[in-house]
Order: structure tokens, then sequence, then C-alpha cells
């Protein structure tokens, strides 16, 4: 079965204007079509760099010295503009009170879509979408400075979405959110995923993520020091990357468990054999 | 008597609901400049009069009464002063109290305007009037980053304060000192906010093409009954201005 | 010690009470850990030892709240910052000065420490935290774990008896939440008390505090050692609060075990 890449990074090097060391370094990267890629790493490590190379923000918005290449969907990111990327790939970014635009949610959903030309009736479809996916059906005429951190931050998801991206790019998504919040994020995503949009998400909170994704990278100082699959690398001992092991891999490492759990019921279930 | 925040808080967009506020924007703009061109046609202290009492029905519609006595009662001691110098500088009594009446009618038009729209309206008007993207987005950006920008000023200033500091009262150079602490940590988070949200604007491909509308506003029976009204006041103005001022005094004689 | 006295406090535009009838002590040497879901108080306890409350935050306020015998209602936010330092979430709320040692010596100045303490006290600050050798660097040009660890010492340098930091962990990576216990630890051990307000249950559980505090809609639900609090699975439950980890699954586990052996009866 031919698995197409969508995304690709070729020898790419990346320094910023005015900085003496490389934010990146050497990244070679393939990305499949339905990948739920989890990238993990210190701050700095240049996770968010990784990020803004994949919708053209680097290099067009972010002036520097860019070797290799990226690749998205065969469009040569030096050469297709943020707005013709942005089509396929939607960037969630980490703080909504800096992405929300306008006065009422169901505004601020359509803000992208009305910067795409679309019409009308499209627009109310997908603004419907967006609510209804998110399950903020009810946040539809608020005002958005009447919004708590954690539903700005639901909003700002539901705007990118509604832009129906084929990949979705989300930059620390959860931080205003307590663990429940958070978990309802990882469940819509993986609902996404599923249906056939390939994830791409920098997070700290490995416990809540890792079970739900394909792929963990490591970043540290610029380069990737693991690409693979999550359970290896977190029973690998990645804290002298600087990640923290979740909750439940320290568990089963300490009671000597065989099979590598990465989540609580999958702990119970090895525990209660 | 003398209260200048009194005076500007007609201007504040409410969301009040009324017969006005639900007009299609565009009529209330159009209402708007017909109340400001209308007085301007002439000095005729009968125009002035007759815009001034044509503006009543909007008053009501929009139910700002409460809110336009407030400011009248804040504004006394102005009007005063402008009726006494304009008398003082023309010594015609019925001149100055047209000039003073013409600015009245003007200020309750916008704040009729004003708190009878929100902020999104108004930008939907700007920009069907052709107003280029960036003005009009700026107005709405702004708006939006008010509160965001007041709460940060908010915790810089509780944040200081538990370092001890203080807003030093007397001494200009030493006041102006004491608000460093408070302006820098303001300036630099508003840029830090500016530039992750023109990030987030490029990324949802702002600017790179025609925009369409996810708003679309109707027109009603309403709408064109306010239309039909603005524009019989402002055909009836005119004929009214070239009444002498002293017809007013016919039922007395 | 900071002494909660039947305190109950109101937000002016509020109607509702953010705290109700609060009788706590925080004593020195001991580190106290605060959690409770949202609105339930958190902020608001911690804004009410330093004065910022009621002295910036106008409201209702009921009972009293003594720092070593100060009455906060009477004295200023200014003199309170001597002995309680508050910890804010973003450290960019502070930063305005041209270096980091600068910075630090804003806090002594303005609460007119004696010239010749502040030094001294700014050198020990920055060498607690580890950022002596960084006092020439701009503090906009730092990483976030050191912006973190410089708004610690801007309010270390005022020599506060207690320091109480809301959600310090936010935006956080591993590393510099590990340093950040190794921090407090040493603070407590140089005989300060401290306070943490977080919902960073993990975190917390490392750090391991003298006593936890649950707040619950403005009211303390629970206190006590760690152990006691973080085995009280259904407790936290219900007051919209995950438990460690590795208390949840060794509940999980007595529960399955009992229904294991309830079916085999």
């Amino acid at each position: 079965m031919h698995v197409s890449m969508l995304i690709k990074f070729e020898g790419v090097s990346f320094k910023y204007e005015g900085s003496e060391s490389y934010a990146i370094r050497d990244v070679n990267l393939d990305i499949r079509r339905g990948d739920f890629l989890l990238i993990a790493g210190m701050s700095g490590s240049g996770k968010s760099t990784l990020l803004r190379m994949m919708n053209g923000l680097i290099p067009h918005f972010y002036r520097g010295e860019m070797v290799g290449r990226v690749l998205v969907d065969g469009m040569d990111t030096r050469e297709a503009s943020v707005a013709q990327l942005a089509r396929k790939v939607g960037l969630v970014f980490q703080n909504p009170d800096n992405q929300i635009v306008t006065l009422r949610v169901d505004r601020e959903i359509a803000f992208g879509l009305e910067n795409l030309g679309m019409s009308r009736e499209e627009m109310i479809y997908r603004v419907n979408y967006a609510l209804s996916k998110l399950k903020i059906e009810h946040l539809e005429r608020r005002p958005t400075y009447e919004l708590s951190g954690g539903e700005k931050q639901l909003v700002a998801i539901a705007s990118i979405i509604a832009m129906k991206p084929e990949i979705l790019v989300l930059d620390e998504p959860t931080s205003e959110l307590d663990p429940f919040g958070a978990a309802r994020i990882v469940r819509i995503l993986k609902e996404l995923n599923r249906e056939g949009i390939t994830i791409i998400v920098a997070e700290h909170r490995l416990d809540l993520f890792a079970p739900s994704s394909n792929r963990l990278l490591v970043v540290h100082e610029g380069r990737i020091k693991f690409d693979g699959d999550p359970r290896e690398v977190l029973y690998d001992d990645p804290h002298s990357l600087g990640v923290k092991s979740p909750g439940v891999v320290k568990f089963a490492k300490d009671h000597g468990i065989k099979e590598r759990p990465l989540t609580v019921g999958e702990l119970l279930k090895a525990m209660t054999r | 008597m003398f209260d200048p925040l009194g005076m500007l808080e007609i201007f504040k967009t409410g969301q009040l609901e009324s017969v006005y506020a639900r007009l299609n924007p565009l009529v209330k703009f159009i209402l708007f400049i017909i109340f400001i061109i209308l007085p301007l046609i002439s000095t005729s202290f009968i125009l002035q009069l007759f815009s001034l009492v044509a503006q009543i029905p909007l008053i009501l519609m929009s139910r700002s009464g409460r809110k336009v006595i407030r400011s009248l009662r804040a504004s006394t001691f102005f009007i005063l002063i402008l009726i006494i110098l304009n008398y003082i500088t023309t010594n015609n009594i019925i001149f100055s109290l047209s000039m003073v009446i013409r600015l009245l009618v003007m200020i309750i038009a916008s704040a009729i305007f004003m708190s009878g729209s929100n902020p999104s309206e108004i930008g939907d008007v700007l920009s069907k009037m052709k107003v280029p993207t960036s003005i009009t987005f700026s107005f709405i950006v702004a708006l939006r980053f008010i509160p965001v920008l007041a709460d940060d000023f908010m915790n810089i200033v509780a944040s200081q304060a538990s370092r001890g500091h203080e807003v030093e009262r007397s001494g200009f150079i030493r006041r102006a000192k004491s608000l460093l602490p408070l302006l820098i940590p303001l300036i630099v988070i508003a840029i830090r906010r500016a530039q992750q949200l023109a990030e987030a604007l490029e990324s949802r491909c702002f600017g790179s093409g025609k925009r369409t509308s996810y708003i679309t506003y109707e027109v009603k029976f309403t709408d064109l009954l306010a239309l039909t009204y603005a524009i019989t006041v402002l055909l009836i103005g005119p004929l009214l201005a070239t009444l002498p001022p002293e017809f007013l005094l016919l039922p007395f004689r | 010690m900071i002494e909660f006295r039947n305190v109950s406090f109101r937000y002016e535009r509020s109607r509702g009470f953010a705290v109700k009838d609060i009788s706590l002590e925080f004593k020195v040497r001991r580190i106290y850990g605060v959690i409770g879901p949202n609105g339930s108080g958190k902020s608001t306890l911690l804004r009410m030892m330093n004065g910022l409350i009621p002295h910036f935050y106008r409201g209702e306020m009921v009972g009293r709240v003594l720092v070593d015998g100060m009455d906060t209602r009477e004295a200023s936010v200014a003199q309170l910052a001597r002995k309680v330092g508050l910890v804010f979430q973003n450290p960019e709320h502070m930063f305005f000065s041209e270096s980091v040692e600068e910075e630090v010596s804003f806090g002594p100045r303005s609460v007119g420490m004696d010239e010749s303490e502040i030094e001294d006290s700014i050198r020990w600050s920055l060498e607690e935290v580890g950022l002596w050798e960084l006092r020439g660097r701009s503090p906009w040009s730092l990483s976030g774990g050191e912006m973190k660890r410089l708004s610690i010492a801007c309010v270390l340098s005022m020599r506060p008896t207690f320091v109480a930091l809301d959600e310090p962990t936010v935006g956080q990576d591993a590393l510099s939440k590990d340093s950040l216990i190794n921090l407090l630890r040493n603070l407590r051990d140089e005989g300060k008390g401290i306070i943490v307000v977080t919902h960073d249950i993990e975190w917390l559980e490392e750090l391991d505090p003298d006593e936890v505090i649950v707040l619950s809609k403005g009211s303390v639900y629970e206190r006590g050692p760690p152990e006691d609090i973080f085995s009280d699975v259904r407790g936290l439950v219900m007051n919209q609060l995950m438990p460690p980890i590795s208390y949840l699954i060794e509940d999980l586990l007595r529960r399955c075990l009992s229904v294991r052996s309830a079916g085999n009866a």
C-alpha cells in the first residue's frame, strides 16, 4: 500500500536573523498522511521552530538563514506563500488570547473562512461543524472577552478546524486547561485523526498525549534525538533529554512490569493478569 | 456641574435592546450622517431647533433618553460657557443659542449611533463603505484587545505593588518615574501580543485575497420607515430655514 | 506566622464570597501546597497574604489576616512585602530594568531597605536561584526557566519570611520544574515558609510538601499530610481534581482486587 509523504524535511537547518546559533540542525523528517505525531523537548529545543516551518511562517514571516528544504504535499515552503500553505496546514498557537481577533465566537470561527473568500452558505455550515466538533455550540454568540482561558483555547482550535486543513499542527494546546479539559482535547484530536486528518502536537503533557499518538519525536538542542514508537522512547529514559516520563511509565518501571503500558487501563490489565 | 467623565458617558457603546438597535447598521449610519449635515445647512435658529426636536423620536427609539439627560446635566457648565462666549463675540443671543444647539444636535446624533450599535456592526458598516480593510480591522482589533491589555495592566500593578512599588503623588518628574515600572512591562507585553497576533493572522490567510462576509444584514420595514423619516426631515429642514426666527413668536402675538 | 482568622472576602463587583470563613495558619520551615478547582479561592487566598486584598482589590472583608502579628488591613502592601513575598505567574509582568541585577534591586529600594543591606541582599538572592553569573544580562534575554527564577529572586531580595507562589510551573519544562523543587526545599530548610498554589498535582507530589490544603468553593475542604490528601481519591475527584497517578492506580487496584475477591466468595 502506498503511504504518501505529506510533509518532508530534507536536511533542514535554520538560524533566526540576529541569532548566533542554529535553532534546528540537520533535520530529516517524513510525516505520513494519517500520522498522529507528538513532539517533545525542553523549551528552546527547537520545537516551535519546527512547527513554524510547516506552514511557511519560516521563512516568510521570520527572517534568517535556511538550509535544505521543506515540502508540504509537494509544495516547497520557500516558494509557496503562507496563505497557500495555510490552506493545507492549520496552525494553532500556544496563547489563545493572541489569536482571537473578533468580538464574538461565531465571527471568530468564520474569520479564516472570510479570508479564504468562501460563500456564506459554506461558512455557516463550517461554523456549525466546528462548534459541534468541539462541543461548544452554547458559546456561539458569546462575546470573546467573556470567555475563560479554557474556552478561548477551544475557540482558537475551532477557528482552525473550520478551515478544514489536511494537517492540524498545535503548539501546546492544553496549557490553559485543567486535566479534564486537556483530556477532552485529546479525544477530539483522536477523532479528527480517525477521520483522516494528520495531527502534529508539540506538548509537555506526555501522559495525556502519548497513548493516542503513533509516533513520538524528541527534539534536543535543535536536533531530532528520537523518532519512533512512543512506547520505546518513554521506556528508554528520556529524562536526560529533558522529557518527563508519564506517571504510568514510572509506576510500571518501579514495579517491574514487563509490558509497557502507557495508560492506567493498560497498566491495570498488565497487573491483574 | 463640571463633570468631564459624565459628559463622555453617552458615547459608550451599549448592548441595549431597542428598536433602533435592531435597525440595519447602514441605516443607522445614514441617520447619523443626516443629523450631522442637517444643522449645518444654515445658521437659522429655527433649523437648529427643528433638528433637535426631530431627533426626539430617535432618542425614544434607542431608549437613550436617560443617558442624554444625564450627559446634558453633566455638560451644563460647558454649555453655559459656550453661550456666554458666543454672545460676547457676536452680541447676538439668537445666534449664540443656534450655535450651541447645533453642537448639541451633533453630539446627540453621535451618541445615539455609538450607543445603539455594537463595535462589530460599526466595523461591518465601515467595510461596506469601502474603507480599507486595514483600518476597519485595526478598529476591531483595538476594541478586542482593550480588555486584554487592561487585565495585563492590573496584573502588572499588582506584581509591582507586591515589590513595594507605589505611584508617587507629588512632583511631575517623580510621578513620571514611578510610572515606568508599570508602563515598560505593559509596552513589552503589548508588543509581544501584537507579534503573536500577526503570526496568527498570516496563518489564517489574512490579506491574501478578496474577503467575503459571514454576517449579512437584511433591510426590513422599520429600516425603510427610518430612511423615509430621515429624508423627510432633510427636505423640511431647509424649507424651515428660510423662515425668520420671529416666526416662532407668532403664536404669542 | 501567617494567620487567617475567620476570613471571608467578596470582590466589589461580585455577588458571592470568594473565600468563606477561612481559618488557617502558615508557619516557617514548612512547605504548604494549596490545590483546588477554578474559582475555589486559591488566588484570593494568596492576595490576602501580602495585603493586595484589601488595599488594591476592593471589596467586603470579614475577619482578620495577621502576618507576624501585623493586621493586613492596617499595614501597607510595602510593609507586608518585607514579610511575605508574592510571586505571580507571569514573570514578564515585573521586568523593566536593563539588567538582572538592577531588576532585583528594585524591591529592596522600594520597600526602603538600608543601602548597606541591599548589595548583600541582591547577591544572596541571585546566588540562591543560580542567576548570579547572568546578573549583567537583560531580563528579556533569559530563557523561560531563568525568567521564572529571576521573578523569585526579585521577591527574595526583600528578605521575606514567607514566599508565596501562584502557579509557578505553568509553561515550564521538566528541568525547570525540577530546579524549582530544589529551590523551594532549600528555602524551607533555610527557615522560610513556602506556600504554593498549583494545579500540577504530579509536580506537587514530587515536591512533597509538609501539608496540602484543598480549597473548594471558598472554604477549606480538607487539609493534612500529602499521603492522606492524595489517598482520598474520591474526595479529590468530587472536587474536580485529579490525584497523582500513583495514588489513582493504587486506589483502582484496591477496588479491582476487592471486586475480584468478592466475585470469588
